[in-house]
């Protein structure tokens, strides 16, 4: 028993070596900055720049609607940017959404050494930077780009479409940036799809649709759901798409907290619009473990032994 | 009365990536009457469960027919089929509690809430699972999944029922429960079996009839008692049971029967009739049919040898047997209770024999 009660802490002493460095390096670089931001957006901010250390509730009131028009101005602008940014955000989760499901079945059946090279392929962007790979696009896109003159050498147009500096140009960014993102979680939950599901929803007399609908749709829910937290998160905040493809005229929740930290230097302000980002996606994310607790549940591996 | 499934001339060959041509069926013609209990066995690789997901429908036939119940539904996808199969691993939904996976087959085809929870009510009571609707499938052992899986398959009423090895995921005790409880059910509801196994055992203890299969071919297709029994072939002889096979050549023929002479000298005669003079044979004699002791008659085969081996297990004793010149044989036998103490220990010497009435004649290796 003593030698056990010995190991039993050598463990714990192993453990707390172990854990500590970590720990104080999360504190530290993550949750710090997380809490001047916090302190930061309740506080008023300074005339030129910087903070006056006193409690101040008008950035949100900016926001939200509760400024008293003496020091600040309630202002729609703020809520109508955000609301944008997410319709943006929403569209570029649906386009890849509808993209990366079908690729990710049609992978999923092939044979293991053509499955690892598209795999491959798909993080291969990761491997150029990012403002490189934007900028390509600036030269897709433009009215003198490559899409323009091959719609305009086809026939197909007879005037230069104009996608650069707009939403349209701003989603197609953010759904080829993202895609590898939304790939993933679905490559997942549908690579473990069990075949003999599916057959054995059309032996019982299941159409394939139904089959998709009842069998296929439900048991791959989970990565839908996951890309799409994960595609929709960073396309909320983002400001490098569309500060590049967006130009001036698409601004998004994401580039106005940068112009107020940068530009306007208004960080008590800036913060206060980056916690109202924060805490929607907190929501979503609280709703998401929701689902997915749920989902285990119901779809942990089924035993297949005899209990006697 | 027309046969509730029949197969015609079925042909089915896969492409290896290796770029070699696998013939997995190879002119497969199979009658199964009305509530029968019929089982495909065979080696894994012999074409059974290609043939069980022809019936199917998710295996498409290259040439010949299959007839349900009269109507041919050769080019039927496996949803139009009024068959329905329990898959060897189940393939129950795990996202749906257990009476949603029952009750699954009646709400795609739209039947009427009502009657689906009575219809799921009996299907569970029926496989002994009343209780059980709301569980989940992972919170059931692997014997009431099998369950699931049968009432799952049962409640749309199939013309056949097809089973793909349902048993071999079950460890042995209840893997016998449920055999009887198959058949006791297949009696029940009247209804034919297809049955897929490796398992000889599973297959002589369940089945009306079987299909003995090899390289996509039948083999023997007959009651267990013929398979038996009576093989048709070396191959059927092997696989099935335990055996032992004394080469020999027919020396006279007769419409009563024949006579051969073993390689060993021996002369024997056999019932069997229209064997040639000359031909190449062997026979077969199960080792139940082995005796201890002298034979009283001289066409008996004979065996002289020491115990190379003993099984002890249970009921019965299985000996291998060398004779001096390298030739084996098995014999298995339940000893009386005053002989008990008397089993021959490895080592020691030992006659052996069989009656001629217990051989049997195989003049085929294989069907090919």
């Amino acid at each position: 028993m003593a030698s056990l009660e010995t190991n039993e802490r050598r463990r714990r002493v192993i453990l707390l070596g172990l854990l500590t460095p970590p720990t104080i390096f999360l504190a530290i670089f993550f949750l710090a900055p997380l809490a001047i931001m916090v302190i930061y957006s309740w506080l008023e901010p300074g005339l030129y720049g910087g903070v006056i250390w006193n409690f101040y509730d008008l950035n949100y009131g900016r926001i939200l609607g509760w400024a008293d028009s003496k020091y600040e101005k309630f202002d729609l602008v703020y809520l109508i940017i955000f609301l944008k940014s997410v319709r943006l955000a929403l569209t570029t989760v649906f386009i890849s959404l509808i993209i990366c499901y079908p690729a990710a079945f049609w992978i999923s059946r092939m044979s293991e050494g053509k499955k690892n090279l598209f795999l491959f392929l798909i993080t291969l962007p990761f491997f150029v930077s990012l403002i490189l790979r934007l900028f390509a696009w600036v030269l897709i896109l433009r009215p003198t780009g490559f899409l323009n003159q091959a719609l305009l050498g086809l026939g197909i147009i007879t005037e230069p479409l104009h996608i650069i500096f707009t939403d349209v140009a701003v989603i197609i960014g953010m759904t080829y940036i993202f895609i590898p993102f939304m790939f993933l979680p679905l490559y997942a939950s549908i690579e473990k799809l069990d075949l003999s599901l599916m057959e054995a929803s059309a032996d019982l007399g299941a159409t394939q649709f139904q089959t998709f609908r009842r069998v296929i749709f439900p048991l791959t829910l989970p990565g839908i759901i996951g890309g799409s937290i994960i595609v929709f998160i960073p396309a909320l905040g983002n400001f490098i798409v569309p500060s590049v493809l967006g130009g001036a005229k698409v601004m998004m929740i994401g580039n106005l907290i940068e112009q107020q930290f940068l530009s306007a230097r208004n960080w008590p302000f800036g913060s206060a619009l980056g916690m109202i980002v924060m805490a929607s996606v907190l929501l979503l994310l609280i709703y998401y473990v929701k689902i997915m607790a749920r989902e285990d549940q119901m779809t942990s591996a089924p035993a297949v032994k005899e209990v006697s | 009365m027309t046969p509730i499934l029949s197969i015609s001339d079925a042909t089915k060959r896969y492409n290896t990536p290796d770029g070699n041509v696998i013939t997995a069926l190879d002119n497969v013609s199979l009658v199964v009457e009305q509530n029968e209990f019929v089982t495909l066995l065979g080696p894994s690789g012999c074409g059974k469960t290609t043939l069980l997901r022809t019936i199917s429908g998710f295996e498409d036939l290259e040439t010949g027919s299959i007839q349900i119940d009269g109507s041919t539904v050769t080019h039927l996808p496996a949803h139009k089929r009024p068959v329905n199969t329990v898959f060897q691993k189940y393939a129950l939904f795990p996202h749906m509690s257990i009476s949603k996976n029952v009750a699954y087959s009646l709400e795609v085809s739209g039947v009427s809430k009502s009657q689906i929870t009575t219809r799921v009510g009996k299907m569970l009571e029926l496989v002994g699972l009343e209780g059980f609707e709301n569980r989940k499938v992972n919170q059931l052992s692997g014997g009431q999944q099998q369950r699931v899986a049968l009432a799952r398959s049962l409640i749309a009423q199939p013309k056949i029922l097809l089973l793909d090895e349902p048993l071999s995921a079950l460890d042995k005790n209840l893997r016998h429960k449920m055999q009887q409880e198959l058949k006791t059910l297949q009696e029940e509801i009247g209804i034919a079996f297809v049955f897929v196994t490796h398992d000889q055992e599973e297959a002589l203890t369940m089945s009306d009839r079987i299909v003995v299969l090899s390289d996509g071919k039948i083999q023997q297709l007959g009651t267990p008692e013929d398979i038996y029994r009576r093989p048709e072939n070396e191959f059927v002889a092997r696989f099935v049971g335990e055996g032992n096979l004394f080469d020999g050549e027919v020396t006279q023929s007769t419409t009563k029967g024949a006579s051969v002479t073993l390689t060993t000298g021996q002369k024997t005669v056999v019932s069997q009739s229209g064997l040639k003079k000359g031909d190449k044979v062997k026979l077969l004699a199960r080792p139940e049919d082995v005796l201890i002791g002298k034979s009283s008659n001289t066409k008996d085969i004979t065996f002289n040898g020491t115990v190379d081996h003993v099984n002890f297990i249970g009921a019965e004793y299985q000996i291998l047997a060398k004779s001096k010149d390298g030739t084996s044989i098995k014999a298995t036998f339940r000893p009386d209770v005053e002989q008990r103490d008397q089993i021959a220990g490895v080592g020691s010497d030992i006659r052996l024999y069989v009656p001629k009435e217990a051989l049997h004649v195989i003049t085929k290796e294989k069907v090919i």
